[in-house]
Formats: C-alpha cells, sequence, structure tokens
C-alpha cells in the first residue's frame, strides 16, 4: 500500500474482546495499544462524574460498578427487544437493558438512554483511536467483521456503530471469512477450505474454494446458541451434581452460589485444556440447610470431560453436515480444516473435528487476531486500485454468500423464499407485486431472513411499504420490486412502476431498528 | 446543461477519437436547443429521409437515433429491434418526437416495451429533451469509452454488458453448452477478476453509473455460475432454453404440466432423471424419455405419482416408436 493511499483499518468487533489491525506497506500490522496489548476488552465503563472509559482499563470496573459498565453488547446488537437472546441477557446482565417505544432495545445508565449501536460505537472509536496513535495519522475508513449468521438487521446496526464511531465503513464482512483471507492470502493456497469458528457464543463453518487469491465461498452455516458457553453451563451441571452427591443438598436454590460456580467452570475449563486433570476446591461454596458452610470439592480428567461434552462437539457437526450439503460436498473433500474462535482450543474440540472430517485441523492461527488481520487485508484491497499498471501484488477477491434465505410473507403468512441462502452476494431477485383492492394506494410487503417454512419462525426484518399507489381497480397497477443482497449482506429495496417507467416510492420499516430521530440522538451525543 | 451531461463532458468526449453520429429522421425541426447539446456531446448530426435510411445509415459510430414527424409504430418497433440486436458497443440512444406519444400513459408503456430512451409529442419543449439528453447518452456510454480503464477490460465489461438482456448464461460466460463444472467455475473466477465491482471501487469513483452498470453485469454473472454448479438447476435452465421463454433462469415460466412432473419428485436423484427425461421428450427420443423414467421410478419406487407419468410415457413411446421409424423409411423429416 502507498503512503498517498489512505488507511483502512479492519476491526474485529468482539463479544468479549475486540483487534484491530492494518496493512502498512504490504505488511499487515495487528495493532497494540499503549500497554502493548492487541487485545482491548468490549467494555464500556460509565465513570462517576460523566466520563467514559472504554477497553482493558474498563474491565475491572465489571466487578467494581457492574451496574454502570457494559459488556456483551454484541450479543443484543439488531435484536429485538423480545428476542430470547436479549430476554435471557436482560435476566442476566447486571446493567440494565430497557424496551424503547417499538421493539428496539436501549441501555440506560445513570438514567440515560443508549442505542446499542452507540455503545459499540464506542468501542469502535477506541480501536480507532488505537490505530490513529500507531500508524501517525488520522483513520477514517475501516473494515467491520461479524459473526456469518448475522441478519441484516445487525450487520446494519454494526455498520450504524462504525459510522457513530466516525469512521466510513467500507465493507462489513464475516468472521470465519476473515479468517480464511488471513490464512490464505499471499500464501499461495490452493484448496478448499472449511473455516470452523467455534467461540463463546455462537459457531459458524464457512467453506471456501481458494484459489490465486479468489476466495469464493461456498456456503456458510452457522448456530446462534453454540459456543464455550455450553462447555462452561455443563460443568456447572456436572459440579452441581457433584456437590448434591456430596452434601445431600441442592445450590440450584442459591442464585450467588451458581454464579461462582459459573465462574469456577470456566476456569476448569481453561484449566483443562492445558493440563489433564482439573482439581476443584470452592471453601464456603454455600449455607447449607442447617446453616452450616458447605464446600464444593471435585476432580474432573480430560477423559470425563471429553464424556461429558462430547454431544456440543457432536452438535457444531451437525451444522457443518448443513453447509457441506449447502456445498454439495462430503467432509473428506475438504483438504484443509482451520480452526478459529477460542473454544478450538479445547483439545476434545480438536480431537473430534481431526476425526469428522478426517484429517487433523490447522491450529496455528492465532484466535484472538486472525480475523482482524483479515479484515485488514480485505481493507486494503478495497483501498487499492486494482488495474495499476505494474501491481507486484495480486490483490485478493473475495466472493461471499448470503448467509440466511431471504423472503417474504405471502397470502397466507406462507413465507416465500426469494433469495435462498449461499447464493452469492451481490445479488437480485425481482417480483411484481400488484394490488388486491380496488383503488388501493399502498402495499406492505413484510421481509423476513431464515429457513423455516412458516413465517412467524423467521426473523422479520421489516416491513417495506409501496405508497403513493395510482388509484385503480385492483390488479390494474403493477409494481416490480428488486430485493438485493449488497456486498456488505445488508438488504436493498427498490420498486419500480411498471406502467410509467418511474422509481415507486418506498419505506423500510426495520423491524429492532431505531426511529431517525434516536439514531440522529445517537449521531448528536458522538458528536457527528 | 445538467450536471451529468457536464461530467459526460469532463469524462470522455475529448478522448473519443471517432465523432459520434446522430441519425435524425427529417420531417419536423428537432430545435436549436438540441442541436447545441448535442454539439457539447460531440455528437455530429445527420438527417436521414426515412426510417429505412437511417436503418441502412447505422454503424458502430451511432450514438443517437432522433424518430421525428410521422413515425409510425411498425417503424419504431423495426428500428428498436435493429438496435436491440445490434453487436456489442453499440449503445445507442434512441428519441422518438411523434404525436402518437402526446397521451402520456401510452407512451410511457410503449418506451418501457421498446426499450426507447425517451418519447415526447412533437410539439414538447425542445429544452427539456436537451436537458435529457446528456444522462441518456451517459446510460447508455460504452464503458470502452471511458479512458480510465485498461482497453481489454473496458473491451471486455461493454461485451458482457450487451450479452446481458440476450445472452445464455452460456454465452454471458463464454462457454459451450456441454461445459463441464470445473470450466464453469473456471470461466467464472475468469470473468469475476474484472467485473467484481470491488474491482472498480478507486479506479471508478467518479463514474458511480458505470459501476452501477458493471455491478448488474456481475450479479449475473454469478446468477449464471449458480444455476450453471448445480446439476439440477442446470438441466432445468437447459430446459428453460429449450422451451423459448427466456434466456434466465425463470422455471416458473415453464410448461405447467413439467412443473408439476418435477415437483412430484422428493429426492435429487429422481428430479434428475426427469428432467433428463423431459429433455429427451422434447427432443423427440421417447425411449430415452421412458428409460429415464424408469431410472426416476428406482429412485423412489413408492412415489404413486411418478409411476402414473411413467407408466403415461411408456405409453407414448410404444405409439412413437414406429412413427419414429416411418420417418427414417422416408430418409428425412416430416
Amino acid at each position: 500500500m502507498s503512503n498517498a493511499t489512505e488507511p483502512v483499518i479492519g476491526i474485529d468487533l468482539g463479544t468479549t474482546n475486540s483487534c484491530v489491525a492494518v496493512v502498512i506497506d504490504g505488511e499487515v500490522h495487528v495493532v497494540p495499544d499503549e500497554s502493548g496489548s492487541p487485545l482491548q476488552a468490549s467494555v464500556i465503563a460509565f465513570l462517576k462524574g460523566g466520563s467514559v472509559v472504554v477497553g482493558n482499563q474498563a474491565k475491572q470496573e465489571i466487578m467494581i460498578d457492574p451496574v454502570n459498565t457494559v459488556f456483551s453488547a454484541k450479543r443484543l446488537i439488531g435484536r429485538s427487544f423480545d428476542s430470547p437472546e436479549v430476554q435471557r441477557a436482560v435476566r442476566t446482565l447486571p446493567y440494565q437493558v430497557i424496551r424503547g417505544e417499538d421493539q428496539q432495545p436501549f441501555i440506560e445508565i445513570r438514567g440515560e438512554r443508549f442505542g446499542l449501536p452507540e455503545v459499540s460505537g464506542m468501542v469502535l472509536r477506541r480501536m480507532k483511536d488505537i490505530a490513529e496513535a500507531y500508524i501517525g495519522r488520522t483513520v477514517q475508513q475501516a473494515v467491520i467483521t461479524v459473526p456469518a449468521n448475522f441478519n441484516d438487521t445487525q450487520r446494519q446496526m454494526t455498520k450504524l456503530a462504525g459510522e457513530l464511531a466516525g469512521l466510513h465503513i467500507l465493507r462489513v464482512i464475516n468472521e470465519p471469512t476473515a479468517a480464511a483471507l488471513a490464512y490464505g492470502y499471499g500464501h499461495d493456497v490452493n484448496a478448499r477450505v472449511g473455516i470452523y469458528d467455534f467461540g463463546g457464543g455462537t459457531f459458524d463453518i464457512t467453506i471456501l474454494d481458494i484459489r490465486e487469491n479468489v476466495f469464493e465461498v461456498l456456503s456458510t452455516a452457522g448456530d446462534g446458541y453454540l459456543g464455550g458457553d455450553d462447555f462452561d453451563e455443563r460443568l456447572v451441571r456436572c459440579m452441581a451434581v457433584a456437590f448434591e452427591q456430596q452434601h445431600g443438598y441442592t445450590i440450584d436454590v442459591d442464585p450467588i452460589a451458581c454464579a461462582r460456580l459459573n465462574h469456577v467452570a470456566e476456569k476448569t475449563k481453561l484449566e483443562l485444556t492445558e493440563t489433564d486433570r482439573a482439581i476443584v476446591n470452592v471453601q464456603e461454596l454455600t449455607i447449607g440447610p442447617d446453616g452450616q458452610s458447605l464446600d464444593l470439592r471435585f476432580r474432573l480428567d480430560r477423559q470425563g470431560f471429553m464424556e461429558r461434552c462430547q454431544d456440543i462437539v457432536q452438535r457444531t457437526f451437525v451444522v457443518c453436515d448443513e453447509a457441506l450439503r449447502g456445498a454439495r460436498l462430503q467432509a473428506q473433500d475438504l483438504e484443509q480444516i482451520v480452526l478459529v474462535g477460542g473454544s478450538s482450543r479445547i483439545p476434545i474440540v480438536r480431537e473430534m473435528v481431526g476425526q469428522y472430517f478426517g484429517r487433523a485441523p490447522l491450529v496455528d492461527l492465532n484466535p484472538d487476531e486472525v480475523i482482524a488481520i483479515g479484515a485488514a487485508i480485505q481493507g486494503a484491497a478495497l483501498a487499492e486500485d486494482f488495474f495499476v499498471e505494474d501491481h507486484t501484488k495480486v490483490q485478493p477477491l473475495l466472493l461471499d454468500v448470503a448467509p440466511q434465505s431471504l423472503g417474504l410473507a405471502s397470502v397466507d403468512d406462507y413465507y416465500e423464499v426469494l433469495i435462498e441462502r449461499n447464493a452469492q452476494i451481490p445479488c437480485e431477485r425481482k417480483q411484481v407485486f400488484t394490488t388486491s383492492q380496488n383503488g388501493q394506494t399502498s402495499v406492505r410487503i413484510r421481509i423476513f431472513q431464515g429457513e423455516h417454512n412458516s413465517v412467524g419462525r423467521n426473523t422479520q426484518l421489516g416491513e417495506v411499504e409501496l405508497y403513493g399507489l395510482r388509484a385503480a381497480p385492483r390488479g390494474e397497477v403493477k409494481i416490480e420490486v428488486a430485493f438485493e443482497i449488497d456486498t456488505d449482506g445488508i438488504v436493498v429495496v427498490r420498486a419500480l412502476d411498471l406502467e410509467t417507467g418511474l422509481e415507486q416510492a418506498t419505506r423500510v420499516h426495520t423491524s429492532a431498528g431505531y426511529s431517525d430521530e434516536e439514531i440522529e440522538d445517537m449521531r448528536r451525543r458522538s458528536g457527528l | 446543461m445538467t450536471s451529468q451531461g457536464q461530467s459526460l463532458g469532463k469524462v470522455s468526449v475529448s478522448q473519443i477519437s471517432a465523432r459520434r453520429r446522430g441519425l435524425v429522421q427529417e420531417g419536423g425541426h428537432i430545435g436549436a436547443g438540441l442541436y447545441a447539446a448535442l454539439a457539447v456531446h460531440d455528437v455530429v448530426v445527420e438527417s436521414a429521409a426515412s426510417t429505412d435510411e437511417i436503418l441502412s445509415m447505422l454503424g458502430k459510430d451511432t450514438r443517437l437515433i432522433v424518430l421525428n414527424g410521422n413515425t409510425n409504430d411498425d417503424q419504431i418497433r423495426r428500428t428498436t429491434r435493429r438496435v436491440r440486436h445490434a453487436p456489442y458497443g453499440w449503445s445507442i440512444v434512441i428519441i422518438v418526437l411523434a404525436d402518437a406519444f402526446a397521451d402520456r400513459a401510452l407512451a410511457t408503456r410503449r418506451q418501457q416495451k421498446w426499450e426507447i430512451d425517451m418519447c415526447l409529442p412533437t410539439g414538447a419543449p425542445k429544452k427539456l429533451l436537451a436537458e435529457r439528453l446528456g444522462p441518456a447518452l451517459l446510460r447508455r456510454q460504452p464503458i470502452s469509452e471511458i479512458p480510465d480503464l485498461p482497453k481489454p477490460v473496458s473491451t471486455a465489461l461493454d461485451e458482457l454488458w450487451g450479452a446481458l438482456e440476450r445472452g445464455t448464461y452460456y454465452a454471458l460466460l463464454q462457454l459451450d453448452k456441454r461445459a463441464e463444472e470445473t470450466e464453469i467455475r473456471a470461466a467464472f473466477k475468469n470473468l469475476a477478476q474484472i467485473a467484481h465491482p470491488d474491482r472498480h471501487r478507486v479506479r471508478m469513483k467518479n463514474y458511480p453509473a458505470c459501476v452501477e452498470r458493471i455491478t448488474s453485469v456481475y450479479k449475473r454473472l454469478s446468477e449464471a455460475h449458480g444455476i450453471l454448479t448445480h446439476p439440477i438447476r442446470r438441466r432445468l435452465y437447459d430446459l428453460c432454453l429449450k422451451s423459448g421463454q427466456t434466456v434466465r433462469y425463470e422455471p416458473e415460466k415453464l410448461d405447467a404440466s413439467f412443473r408439476s412432473e418435477i415437483d412430484l419428485c422428493k429426492t435429487d436423484e429422481a428430479k434428475m432423471a426427469v428432467l433428463e427425461s423431459i429433455n429427451a421428450r422434447l427432443g423427440g427420443d421417447w425411449r430415452a424419455a421412458a428409460r429415464y423414467m424408469e431410472i426416476a421410478i428406482q429412485a423412489e419406487p413408492r412415489n404413486p405419482g411418478l409411476k402414473t407419468r411413467t407408466d403415461s410415457v411408456k405409453r407414448v413411446c410404444l405409439v412413437a416408436a414406429p412413427i419414429e421409424m416411418s420417418i427414417e423409411s422416408h430418409g428425412g423429416y416430416v
């Protein structure tokens, strides 16, 4: 990359940690902060007196002032308040998540309301600042990554978060695809590759065909409810059972003890990643029925852990099967399996993945940094002119797919798929709509994302309203609507009046989205 | 002049080697305003006495046709059809000035149907025409006229753009109908290298209209790739082509009886066999058609609907066989 080009940073906006990277003179740099750390906690602490601390310095505030410290915002972004994820978060997160007038969630801190893109934007701004300090010049453009199974609203909100951080978001790319770029770009990879991305809360598998730096995604599949947390929960169960056997008393009635167990479980999981056995000793875990304090003593070896957690890993293979079907391939057709995501560190995961695909997976990528690296590579490719006469480097070309089917509700709530999942993006499907009543001047189209046959079980993205139609007998006005998924994986709707050939006015009401005024408020508060 | 018109001037006019011709049918003055506008766009106006003369004068450097005066529907249709079937890179703006277009609703419908860029009644203000001319020319401007792209690339893009409406997926990917899947993949990747909008982000940032056009070319390429690399969809697409209704994958336009027959199948194997069978039937080979139906039945032995279909195909086969022989005995087609 020449000095004349504007730098483009790549940001991995994670649930727990975020990371930023940038390409300088053809080299990828993972950007460290002032203290040399490549990772930033995705935590925002609202201190007394109005100042806000973001990143690693904010992390300790989770313990000190949990009510005024926001973390795991990624679990909430772009979701509607009534969705199970947000409902679960409302129950478990110490800070306050409230419901806006519509379905959109807000975070309330010290009496002030913040939209989710706003708080994520604060993390992104921190990443931008770190990058600027490192490069020594202002940064205005970025590529941000999202989980492959993020839907349209989640992507749009993430993009908005970037804008609120003062960044022009060149592209939103999928995390496994970014990992593939980091793995394959410039390394002369020509193979069919599976990216097995097992994170804290989600699992994604993406199958790509990489040839001569063209990264063609063949299929992608994911489970938004499957991740490292499931191992923790399983261990908590095991410990609770062990405790009950020891003392004849159930721990489930003590929420604080359960929270402590959760913490212990996570530690145990990490320990079993490093060592062959873990011995857990928790003193005074709870107070028994007779008022005496009860301890927990629990030991588990790697073998036992494997036996107890096999089914969790097995569930990832159900998703893998789905992705393989989507790519019309067999497990053994993949020439390389790349493991990314924190949970891929667990030995049992590595072992079982090796068995499933019939080959040892590649584990030497740094799961914390690989996604930001991929984003930075894509950013540099987008900023560079492809048609320069003497380009010494071949630029990567990313051909990604739509992660979920896009469809609409037809007459009797039947889900009609317009764009199938795994269709390459950008893509477009046109459909002609007409009025069903005499004199009707507007048509509403509900659009959804998901794979279920019945509309209700898919995620409603919003409603497109065609308005200001000519009053005419029913069926006479014909409007052609083009549904497009752009290169960011975001849905764009355009409509054309077939009779006049003129662009038909549309309004899109997004579910879980914010109103224009609310977005304007966020911009103002972000100093834009 | 409109802003688009100005940007056209800035873009390329000076770099266009040959001046562009505008063919104007006589029979009514097109107005000084329009002449001035054409001069700005470096279009030299030549007049012709009739539609026939225009068609005979049509050439590679033609950018504009103005049909004037008493042009009737038939003449308009002939002109637009001719332009639509002109080779790639002939990006011609068609303007019709005729009293028949005083009815606005009718005019716009025809405009859509016949791909006329602009139609106005004879008495319409020529200033309006001049204003809209710039954007229309820009919309139809060949990418190869833009100096910023390497010539082979822009020519290839024009070619793709030209093939967009009437080219089959095979033609778009420049492939034979019998191409192997690996060839299809390779052809797509080669074209994606130059036609993916990401490749044009930086170089073409001053030409949003062109990037939009390239994007629509790319969308069609990836559609073609998606259909042709999916065995069943590819077969279905071949059927679409055979039915002659469309050059795109639009199975909904297929004969209803075929569609219902395909929908009978639950498994991919049966579906594939039925598709082959229908293909054979369309080619008149009923024996092969019956054979493929047998394969479908083997894949789904407990499918009564499929069984019924198979039986009727076999019956036709029995009836059709002697006819085939009689054709052979006459040594040619009937």
